[in-house]
């Protein structure tokens, strides 16, 4: 991400550290005043129709991952704090080919969305886990949980197809990602997450550990979340519905045009599944490759990606996943939705 | 101020925001209800790792430390090194909330089509009339409107809450408008009917209530992209934005 890499830019380091000692914590505050101020002065001026809609949908995502970024970054302190990679190696299998069904198994457990899931991957690697099982982990977590699967219930009534091709979809997404993240050799790029995250936390015990691994992973997936939810906002008002709507007749480019509004889109897993029933134009097939995915790989969870794991590896990451995540939606739907 | 320090504030600013969002009821405008208390308790949580110990503004009172803080812990100068400045952004929603008052969803932000739910095929006896019209969500409304082959709305006069939206090419009149949202805004589609029968000009995204009959048509109950109901109004009332602004199910029960 930045210089840290690179011992060479160590007198540039310092310099940047001097600039930003001066540019500190009463700029917050005076931001802060100054917009208090400004609120009542400008009254509802500042309030043109379109930025409305545009502000509404940015601070929605925002504000409705905040729980769930709140959970994961609890979580990954807790990880942090309390399993120590001793741990973490007697209880995961040593084989990389137990580790991955197991952390697609494990994510089912845990009932947040995507959001949560990011720090708590990056904490995982951080404490040792194998890679390929943590992106596994991030991948099933948001996907496959009791949560989400009810919703998906509700979502389709009378078509509990949808449910088992969602489960089974993004089940073999996350597995099938994992083992390839596995013998293509990811490894090094997780590498550089992994010593990041270890001399940040200092590897505190107790609250030190935690509160301090808490706080850092919110501040860096926090701040990339707004990255996201912006990027989704300006999409999600730019990009006209009926340019997507147009294609839906059209079996092959349904399909992408559907996966591509996932990723445009980045609606929670938990709300996904409402919004593709109401795109009843396109085939189950296609709704279908939208929920699998759309936990997956979308732009806030790109841009999560990249301020936890680096941006490299988010930039072969969210193709990779794209790519194995409409395959296995296709494969599943030709078994499931027949 | 320490770097740790800044984060903290940031921290607190960012879970004063979500603790205001939840107690004021603003946080309705962007999430269902079922979300606002997490959305409270988030900010308790962020406020908890802004201002406790060992790390937030808290400990420094305490200890007495110079507010500049450094030198302290051997992972700390690390902090400094790593993370970079992204978390700044934290600022960005803080920001907006303060500046761009909260606010629904309005009219324009109704994407050029309008959502018609499925049903799942069943449709129970409407609700009981109150003062001479049957109160109903736009989705029930719009639902019988159009997939019920049974025609249950015929001569039934309803009573409507939304919003004004302008009519579609060909339309005459103004389309009542509501957004149905099932996680947060950003999942938000349009419920809408044709107003016909009510001669005053209505502003862009007033808040009415409706009375008025469906204009009967015959049920489309496969169709994925039907045209709205229209609804002969005969009496619309101004009326406060009601609280919550959306609804949130596709579904309804009678």
């Amino acid at each position: 991400m930045r210089s840290t890499l690179d011992p060479g830019g160590a007198a540039q380091e310092a310099a940047s550290v001097q600039l930003r000692r001066r540019v500190d914590g009463r700029l917050v505050v005076l931001l802060v005043v100054v917009a208090l101020g400004a609120r009542g002065m400008l009254g509802g001026a500042l309030n043109p129709v379109a930025l409305r809609t545009w502000t509404t949908v940015f601070v929605a995502i925002v504000v409705q991952a905040l729980p769930f970024l709140a959970l994961g970054v609890l979580v990954s302190g807790a990880i942090t704090a309390l399993v120590s990679p001793a741990v973490l190696e007697r209880v995961l299998p040593r084989s990389t080919l137990l580790a991955v069904p197991s952390a697609a198994l494990a994510g089912t457990a845990l009932p947040g969305c995507e959001c949560a899931s990011v720090p708590i991957a990056g904490r995982l690697c951080a404490r040792g886990v194998q890679p390929a099982a943590a992106v596994t982990f991030m991948l099933a977590a948001p996907a496959v949980n009791p949560v989400v699967l009810v919703a998906t219930a509700v979502a389709f009534p009378g078509q509990p197809q949808m449910v088992l091709g969602r489960f089974l979809g993004s089940l073999l997404t996350s597995m099938v990602v994992g083992l390839i993240w596995y013998r293509v050799g990811g490894h090094a790029w997780v590498e550089r997450a992994r010593q990041r995250l270890a001399s940040t936390a200092g590897g505190g015990r107790g609250w030190v550990g935690f509160a301090g691994a808490a706080r850092h992973d919110l501040w860096d997936a926090g701040g990339w979340l707004v990255v996201g939810a912006a990027a989704a906002a300006t999409l999600q008002v730019v990009v006209p519905r009926s340019l997507v709507l147009a294609v839906a007749d059209h079996p092959a480019l349904s399909v992408l045009a559907l996966g591509g509004l996932a990723v445009l889109l980045a609606i929670c897993s938990e709300a996904d599944a409402f919004v593709a029933a109401s795109l009843r134009e396109f085939s189950l097939t296609a709704r279908l490759v939208f929920l699998v995915v759309g936990p997956a790989v979308d732009v806030k969870l790109i841009a999560m990606q990249a301020g936890v794991f680096g941006r490299r590896f988010a930039a072969r990451f969210a193709p990779l996943t794209f790519a194995v995540a409409v395959l296995c939606a296709l494969a599943v739907a030709g078994v499931v939705l027949r | 101020m320490s770097q740790e320090q800044t984060r903290s504030l940031l921290l607190v600013v960012l879970g004063a925001m979500a603790g205001w969002l939840w107690w004021s009821g603003q946080a309705l405008n962007y999430v269902r209800p079922g979300l606002v208390p997490l959305v409270g308790a988030a900010g308790l949580v962020l406020l908890a790792l802004g201002l406790l110990p060992p790390l937030g503004p808290l400990r420094v009172s305490r200890a007495g430390h110079p507010p500049d803080g450094s030198g302290d812990q051997g992972g700390h100068q690390h902090l400094h090194h790593h993370g970079g400045r992204i978390g700044w952004l934290l600022l960005v929603p803080v920001l907006v909330v303060i500046l761009v008052q909260p606010a629904a969803l309005g009219s324009y932000a109704v994407s050029s089509r309008s959502v018609v739910p499925g049903g799942n095929g069943q449709f129970p006896p409407l609700s009981a009339p109150v003062r001479g019209a049957v109160p109903m969500p736009m989705a029930e409304f719009v639902t019988r409107a159009v997939r019920d082959p049974g025609q249950s709305l015929a001569g039934v006069r309803v009573r409507l809450v939304g919003f004004a939206a302008p009519a579609e090419d060909g339309d005459s009149g103004w389309r009542l408008t509501r957004f149905v949202i099932f996680c947060c805004a950003a999942d938000a589609e349009a419920l809408q009917a044709v107003v016909h029968g009510d001669p005053t000009p209505r502003a862009r995204d007033q808040w009415l209530e409706v009375e008025g009959t469906w204009q009967p048509r015959p049920a489309a109950v496969d169709d994925p992209n039907p045209q709205p109901p229209v609804l002969d109004a005969d009496a619309v009332r101004p009326i406060a934005p009601p609280r919550p602004p959306y609804e949130y199910s596709m579904q309804f029960s009678g």
